[in-house]
């Protein structure tokens, strides 16, 4: 009888013992600093940009966002400007509205990537990371033109990691909100222009 | 006397209807565009007029200028220096003029239209310029991505439910750890 419950107690331990395990290993797991790849929509095949026609240069159309719409996570938010602060390594920032980063291209159709970023918050860009593939993000801008992104993919990132501030390629949209545990990510979403019109 | 003066009424009467009693005249330019490589480029132009007198004559005149030219092709290779070559431009010259008269003898009126359609002129050959790319309305060097954390209230939520949890779970699990090896 002794040696029954002596068992039974080795048995409860141990089951705790490897309970605690487990949890440890999920803390660990959670606050690693290794970003979690988000799903990602297949990349879809975009003609260049002929920027050329004939002998005449085609005029680009760019405009600074003031408006930022993705119909499948319900964000419709006004966008102002976004400044770095380099001493103390800040942004612009409330609770407001989303901002576009004035150290990423504006809205164009010729190159680069528009950064525009907000809280991840209800009734911000909480709601970001559960974009889907198939969705669509319209940006308005003070020129008067609407530009029409397709989503494309989604990442997390270390808050470190700048590279989304390149001024080549294909022209793009990213949405930037934060993530993660105590929101120790930055959540990239990024779309890919589908086509420019007027308000 | 009388046979002299019947012959030069009937001269003047027959020339009567000689006199100019409407005229017109028409200008058209069609632009050429591009004139590059591989361009294509069609300048027609079409003037019709109507002329309609008693008798009704009705004339159209249809003036098809068709011109082609072609500069030469180019082709570069083990071009180390990574030189550019362009091909010649070329240009023609499609100007045309034409004019009709029409004489009704029987009655007293003619028609004169006279159209002239200018060569085109053209365009000044354009060297393509490369577009400059957009830039960043700022520029300059970003350490880091903007904190766009999410609410206060949620991190401070986070913290105490994660703080607890694991002062629980650790709590006991060492607790059980230590009975288990106690109990060995």
């Amino acid at each position: 009888m002794k040696n029954r419950s002596a068992f039974n107690n080795r048995l409860t331990y141990g089951a705790f013992a490897i309970i605690n395990l487990c949890v440890l290993g999920m803390f660990i797991v959670i606050l690693s600093p290794i970003p979690v790849p988000a799903p990602t929509a297949p990349l879809v095949a975009i003609a260049p940009k002929q920027l050329l026609s004939g002998p005449e240069v085609e005029k680009i159309n760019l405009g600074i966002p003031i408006r930022i719409v993705v119909p499948s996570v319900g964000i419709d938010l006004p966008v102002k400007f976004g400044s770095y602060n380099s001493v103390d390594q800040t942004w612009t920032l409330d609770t407001e509205s989303a901002f576009y980063a004035d150290r990423s291209v504006p809205s164009n159709d010729s190159n680069g990537s528009t950064l525009i970023y907000g809280h991840a918050r209800s009734g911000l860009f909480g709601q970001l990371p559960a974009i889907a593939n198939g969705a669509t993000a319209q940006v308005f801008t003070d020129s008067g033109k609407v530009f029409s992104y397709i989503f494309v993919s989604s990442r997390q990132v270390q808050p470190d990691d700048t590279s989304i501030f390149v001024n080549s390629g294909p022209p793009s949209l990213a949405l930037q909100t934060c993530s993660g545990p105590f929101d120790i990510y930055r959540t990239l979403v990024s779309f890919n222009l589908q086509k420019v019109t007027p308000v | 006397m009388k046979k002299l003066l019947k012959v030069l009424a009937v001269a003047l009467f027959a020339l009567t209807p000689f006199v100019i009693s409407s005229s017109a005249s028409a200008q058209a330019v069609c632009d050429i565009g591009y004139t590059g490589p591989d361009s294509q480029n069609l300048c027609r132009s079409i003037t019709r007029y109507a002329c309609e007198v008693n008798n009704t004559n009705v004339v159209n005149i249809r003036n098809e200028n068709n011109q082609v030219v072609a500069s030469g092709s180019v082709e570069t290779s083990s071009n180390g220096q990574g030189g550019s070559s362009t091909s010649g431009s070329v240009t023609n010259s499609n100007g045309t003029t034409f004019a009709v008269t029409i004489t009704n003898t029987g009655i007293q009126e003619t028609c004169v239209a006279v159209a002239v359609v200018p060569a085109t002129q053209p365009p000044t050959p354009t060297t393509p310029v490369n577009t400059t790319p957009v830039q960043p309305t700022t520029r300059g060097h970003v350490a880091a991505l903007p904190k766009t954390s999410g609410s206060v209230a949620q991190t401070v939520l986070y913290i105490v439910v994660g703080s607890l949890a694991a002062i629980a779970v650790l709590g006991v699990g060492s607790v059980a750890l230590y009975r288990y090896y106690k109990s060995l």
